[in-house]
């Protein structure tokens, strides 16, 4: 159980997907100028995440090694990912429509996202069991929320009281913010030791 | 001298010179930032990843740009993709088996260029509403640039955390190496202010 | 209704020409990547124990040297002088970590490490990969197991300098060794 714990926390704060692997930039920067916007992405992308990572899992473990076409696997995440994102929006369509502005938009930009695709990757090469794995993506998902509920809160609050050079305005400060914070996050390295 | 002159005036360069130069893919789109910042630490990798951009952005394009009146509105997306990792998966398997050293140092490399929004940008804005030869070159003005764009950011991330270029010593033992300009923080400072001077430049430009 | 089973089709059509030129593709250079992954191990090996193969002798070579064993259910070698080639297996930051490691026969001195594979961050992980680093394996003492250093220098016969800006990387590649060795010692 602590072994679970501490790649939970492992994904958040020391493997920060966003901060340390520096993944899912492109919506990370387009997605962070208002905390509803940001929050709305960050949710949407533990959603995604933990369903794609448990469902390439089961595939990984019963049918990719069964017919040993492990080779296929990029092709296969993929190809589950883009689906499992076409699918959770004809529910939200269908069943939670009153969610469908606040989340519903950003579903699309998901299937891009390079996160995703690595969690998966990562769930292979590390040869997670289900149980880490699950704690795995799920960490990830709610590390990536962290970081861009982070940038969007100072972005927010440096719209009303900062005064930022024409040429930063937009993504270089997101970078600058960005940059500063992944320097931050450096210093939780050591406090948990996965592997 | 006036056949150059012809090239110039087609629309094939002018198109080109519009992606290599100031439709930037990465501080004007802001596409392809992922790996923009991840290999971007040395100029070895910033070149090998670059062209490794550009030659599967050119066959996608070609590909989808031939196909591009039967793919479903709906599902452009997943097609893109599934289009993209096959060309890649098939390059890195045509690597391992024939050349294994260039297969190694493109390994980590695959992941990030399957996803690459670059690639993925130009077939939904321009291969899939041109023809195949346009498309063309699109492909090879956008992965040109973005390559461009990484390798000037790889310089001055190698040079500071390594005192090299293209992986030789240039400082003597005195120079102070900043490391962190290899990792996380330092690719996203250096791209900020890569992106700073770019807009400045094109913001003076057209106030002129 | 028909549109949208046109699209299904379309993606499913699709989905498996992809899959069936990948497989196709898959089956034909399967065995050259097993052949080159054979040629890569065994020149690894003989390099480890200070030969030079080149391409046309290093089948010879390998098998006039050195002799496949087993050591608790895992695969390793031995040179002619007695000494131990292990094979370790890893994860480091981004994906596996492969190589080999030379062992005197007491299993306690590390004589010389070589990395077959790996994939960490090019630049700065990729360096755990490089001779100079490795060379601060050489002569160490798993006495009782390897140590990373990150905040002093490496003093003691089995402490190992981190590198700046990869103890992510470096530490999986020390961890790996210590498991590797730890299996077998038992």
């Amino acid at each position: 159980m602590s072994h679970l714990i501490i790649i939970f926390f492992a994904a958040i704060l020391t493997h920060n997907i966003a901060l340390t692997y520096l993944l899912g930039m492109c919506p990370m920067l387009a997605m962070s100028k208002n905390m509803n916007t940001a929050f709305g992405m960050g949710i949407a992308v533990v959603i995604v995440m933990t369903i794609t990572s448990i469902i390439n899992w089961f595939l990984l473990h019963f049918i990719l090694t069964k017919i040993e076409a492990s080779s296929l696997s990029y092709l296969i995440y993929i190809i589950v990912i883009a689906g499992t994102v076409q699918l959770l929006e004809i529910i939200i369509e269908k069943f939670f429509p009153k969610y469908e502005n606040s989340f519903g938009i950003f579903l699309p930009l998901i299937s891009v996202n390079c996160t995703i695709l690595a969690i998966s990757l990562f769930m292979e090469i590390r040869k997670y069991s289900f149980l880490e794995n699950m704690f795995f993506s799920f960490g990830s998902g709610i590390g990536w929320l962290f970081c861009i509920v982070i940038i969007a809160a100072i972005r927010e609050k440096m719209k009303l009281i900062s005064d930022v050079p024409k040429g930063l305005k937009g993504a270089g400060i997101t970078m600058i913010i960005a940059g500063i914070l992944a320097l931050s996050f450096m210093g939780f390295s050591g406090m948990v030791n996965i592997q | 001298m006036h056949f150059l002159n012809r090239i110039k005036k087609t629309t094939a360069f002018k198109l080109f010179k519009r992606m290599f130069i100031r439709e930037n893919a990465i501080a004007c789109q802001l596409l392809g930032l992922c790996s923009a910042l991840a290999v971007s630490n040395t100029m070895q990798n910033a070149i090998t990843m670059g062209i490794g951009v550009t030659i599967v952005t050119i066959l996608t394009s070609i590909t989808i740009s031939s196909m591009r009146k039967i793919i479903p509105h709906e599902f452009r997306i997943i097609t893109y993709m599934i289009v993209i990792s096959t060309f890649v998966i098939f390059f890195d398997m045509y690597l391992k088996s024939y050349f294994p050293d260039i297969s190694k140092a493109l390994g980590p490399y695959v992941g990030l260029i399957i996803t690459n929004c670059i690639i993925m940008g130009r077939q939904e804005a321009f291969a899939s509403q041109n023809s195949p030869l346009i498309s063309i070159v699109d492909a090879i003005g956008n992965g040109l640039s973005y390559t461009k764009v990484l390798i000037v950011i790889a310089f001055f991330r190698e040079f500071l955390a390594f005192g090299t270029i293209f992986g030789f010593n240039v400082v003597n033992k005195g120079f102070e190496k900043c490391v962190v300009m290899a990792m996380a923080p330092g690719a996203f400072f250096v791209l900020a202010i890569y992106i700073w001077i770019f807009k400045s430049i094109a913001h003076i430009s057209t106030e002129k | 209704m028909l549109q949208k089973i046109k699209s299904i089709l379309f993606i499913v059509i699709l989905s498996c020409m992809s899959t069936i030129i990948l497989l196709s593709f898959d089956s034909k250079t399967k065995a050259k990547i097993k052949a080159n992954n054979e040629f890569i191990l065994k020149k690894t090996v003989l390099e480890l124990c200070d030969f030079k193969p080149t391409k046309e002798n290093y089948d010879a070579l390998f098998e006039q040297n050195i002799k496949r064993i087993k050591i608790k259910d895992k695969d390793a070698y031995i040179n002619s002088n007695g000494n131990y080639i292990l094979q370790f297996d890893g994860i480091g930051l981004w994906g596996k970590l492969k190589g080999l490691v030379l062992l005197n026969k007491d299993m306690k001195t590390i004589e010389n490490i070589c990395i077959i594979s790996q994939d960490e961050t090019p630049g700065i992980g990729s360096k755990i990969a490089d001779d100079k680093y490795l060379a601060k394996y050489k002569k160490t003492v798993l006495e009782p197991e390897l140590k990373l250093c990150t905040r002093k220098k490496a003093t003691e016969k089995n402490e190992i300098d981190a590198i700046s800006g990869a103890t992510f990387s470096s530490s999986a590649l020390l961890k790996t060794i210590n498991n590797t060795i730890k299996s077998v010692r038992g």
